[in-house]
């Protein structure tokens, strides 16, 4: 029985090697064929919808992949040479509509069947230079230097001013009193009707600033550098008066005991600012003693049975440091006593 | 008995692998137009990044299969077909266009104290979201093979740029970018490098080696399209060349890369600007316009989306818009 089979087996297998695989048994080659037919369907299936919505690029696209499953099905290589034909004559006749707007100056238009075009017809040569350079705004000309030219009087004719001769030779490479060569060609710069001046004046705005920091007024310091940080976010002499500017106000606001007031706009100054960290510090120490005498007082004051004084010292305690959680047990256990009183009395 | 059938199935399966190879051949469909597609069987440790190297030369034209195949990962034992290219590199569909949005930052800090500061915490939760949402950041040199109808990009590519020069960008910025495979652009002004809150031009190097794209944000960060009240015309239009001809040369020298891209300092320029970009090798500049890029944007007034501090991921959503609506029937 043995050899029997392994003969057979073996005389099967040589068969497999020679024949690839028509000798295999079709149940092994069977997944990989469902499989296939079932993506070429697939894919046959897209291709239809999306000529159907006239996406026949895309549609392309997936009868080139269902032909690469299957490349001896004639039906797929005609229907790609039919659609790339079709495409090709699409994507021209969108092309010319492109041209006729281009030279009634219609741009939007024009762009608009451009980008048709390269929508049937990716690969077109024409539209995508129209798309880039001839529908973008130019930044110079192209001049042909003629006989007699000077640098000057090709100023005088496109600026209507000869002493942007000086540029002309500058964007050239040329010198300024040099004449240049006929028949070379030369970049002449297109200048928008004139040159912006600064939305904000930084030097007026500073001096502003600075005038006012003198007299103490510093909230004026702070807006006006904030306006010129927000147009120009490294200038370092705006940078340090609204520091100072921050650290004077802070000092002001400490002595005037609004000691939660300063401590905010000293925290707005840039953290490594010289004297910033001693004067938060400073502020920091006042505002625990400031807390502390105001719990004792409370305590105090409960002592002596003032109640509704003794809420208000730790309600101030946690005006100044929330977190206090002494002060907020008190408050709540007082705050019962009294409803307690009250309801008593 | 028992081991002639072992026998019989290991070579049964070395003959379908055999006759599978042969029958790969002869489904890539040759003289066809535009693209050539292979169809090929996926076989375990298969990835997206090793199929596009075998059959695209290039592991990073991997999105090229994912986005034709509709597939985010590579399982085993499928049929994915392979289109050598796509033809459609502007991204034109019947209803509109394909744009790319670049988002610009400045600095960073653990905390954010202004508009200009991007808090570390919410500059990883806004790359997260980019990840989590499928946007790949692309390079300079994808961007702008897109915008000059060279090659086509994913779908969903976005364009990280950083200003100035900060060393925040450094500390902060660069390992959450790491973190995520991201690259980004930096446009440094070269007079504000090796000052203290500055990055070194050593730092510049390691990035530049780690793929970050070294470019220009002009000499001194004036405004390039304002004259100064001081200032005449002509010494207008010297400075002007200084600003846009001395980070090139640094660059070149201190990082070794070329300089071909500007960011305009506060985003402004006008035709003269733009104008001596280009007589200077510039191929393309930055504004702080909002919004993104299709194609044929000019590619010297590229669109760019500030993040600010203040933005919350819902703001900052609204920069990410990578479809312009056209009826192009
Ligand atoms: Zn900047």
């Amino acid at each position: 029985m043995k050899p029997f089979f392994t003969t057979i087996f073996l005389i099967w297998v040589v068969l497999c090697l020679f024949t690839g695989c028509a000798g295999l048994p079709t149940s092994i080659r069977k997944p990989f064929i469902k499989k296939e037919t079932a993506l070429m369907e697939q894919y046959q299936n897209k291709a239809m919808a999306l000529e159907q919505q006239g996406d026949l690029q895309t549609a392309l696209s997936y009868w080139q992949a269902a032909h690469c499953l299957n490349p001896k099905d004639v039906k797929f290589s005609n229907k790609i040479i039919s659609l790339t034909d079709t495409i090709e004559k699409k994507a021209e006749e969108h092309f010319q509509k492109g041209m006729v707007y281009y030279r009634k100056k219609h741009f939007r238009n024009a762009r608009r069947e451009f980008l048709t075009t390269l929508r049937f017809n990716p690969n077109h040569q024409k539209a995508p230079v129209y798309l880039k350079t001839k529908l973008i705004r130019k930044n110079s000309t192209p001049y042909t230097v003629q006989k007699g030219d000077t640098l000057n009087g090709i100023a005088l004719r496109f600026y209507k001013d000869p002493d942007k001769g000086l540029m002309i030779a500058r964007f050239n490479d040329i010198h300024p009193t040099e004449v240049p060569v006929s028949g070379t060609t030369l970049i002449l710069p297109i200048l928008e009707t004139t040159i912006a001046r600064p939305a904000v004046n930084i030097e007026d705005e500073l001096s502003q600033a600075k005038t006012c920091f003198k007299a103490k007024n510093y909230e004026t310091v702070l807006t006006i550098t904030k306006r010129i940080l927000e147009y120009d976010s490294l200038n370092p002499d705006a940078a340090e008066l609204r520091n100072a500017g921050y650290l004077e106000m802070g000092k002001v606001l400490f002595k005037q005991g609004k000691l939660l007031d300063s401590l905010i706009v000293l925290k707005n100054a840039d953290p490594d600012y010289q004297g910033i960290d001693d004067e938060i510090r400073k502020v920091g120490t006042a505002i625990k003693i400031r807390v502390k005498n105001h719990y004792r007082k409370g305590i105090r004051l409960y002592l002596k049975e003032d109640l509704e004084s003794a809420v208000k010292e730790w309600e101030k305690v946690l005006a100044l440091d929330p977190d206090h959680r002494d002060a907020k047990n008190n408050i709540e256990k007082t705050t019962r006593i009294l409803k307690n009183i009250e309801t008593f009395n | 008995m028992r081991k002639v059938i072992f026998f019989q199935i290991f070579l049964l399966c070395l003959i379908s692998e055999a006759s599978y190879a042969e029958f790969n051949t002869h489904l890539t469909s040759k003289n066809m137009p535009g693209a050539e597609f292979v169809a090929v069987k996926t076989k375990p440790g298969d990835t997206l990044s090793s199929l596009s190297a075998r059959y695209l030369n290039d592991p990073k034209k991997a999105w090229i299969i994912a986005e034709f195949n509709d597939i985010e990962t590579v399982t085993p034992d499928r049929i994915l077909i392979i289109p050598s290219q796509l033809n459609n590199r502007g991204g034109i569909f019947l209803n509109g266009c394909q744009t790319v949005p670049v988002l610009a930052y400045h600095q960073f800090s653990k905390k954010s104290t202004s508009r200009m500061t991007v808090a570390e915490a919410t500059f990883e939760a806004q790359m997260k979201y980019l990840k989590e949402n499928g946007y790949r950041s692309i390079t300079l040199d994808q961007f702008f093979d897109f915008l000059n109808y060279k090659n086509p990009i994913p779908k969903k590519s976005v364009l990280i740029t950083i200003d100035d020069g900060w060393k925040s960008t450094y500390d902060i910025a660069v390992p959450i970018l790491k973190k995520y495979s991201f690259s980004a652009t930096l446009f440094i002004y070269s007079d504000f490098i090796g000052g203290q809150k500055a990055l070194s031009w050593d730092q510049i190097r390691q990035l530049a080696e780690m793929g970050f794209d070294i470019q220009s944000q002009s000499k001194t960060h004036r405004n390039l399209a304002e004259q100064k009240k001081d200032e005449s015309f002509n010494d207008y239009i010297a400075n002007l060349e200084k600003e846009i001809l001395h980070p090139q040369v640094l660059i070149k020298k201190k990082v070794g890369r070329d300089c071909r891209y500007l960011a305009y300092p506060y985003g402004s320029t006008n035709s003269l600007v733009r104008a001596m970009l280009k007589k200077h090798g510039y191929l393309g500049a930055f504004t702080v316009h909002r919004g993104s890029n299709p194609f044929f944007v000019n590619n010297y007034m590229v669109h760019r989306s500030t993040i600010y501090g203040d933005y919350d991921i819902d703001q900052f959503r609204k920069n990410l818009s990578v479809f312009k609506k056209i009826d192009l029937k």
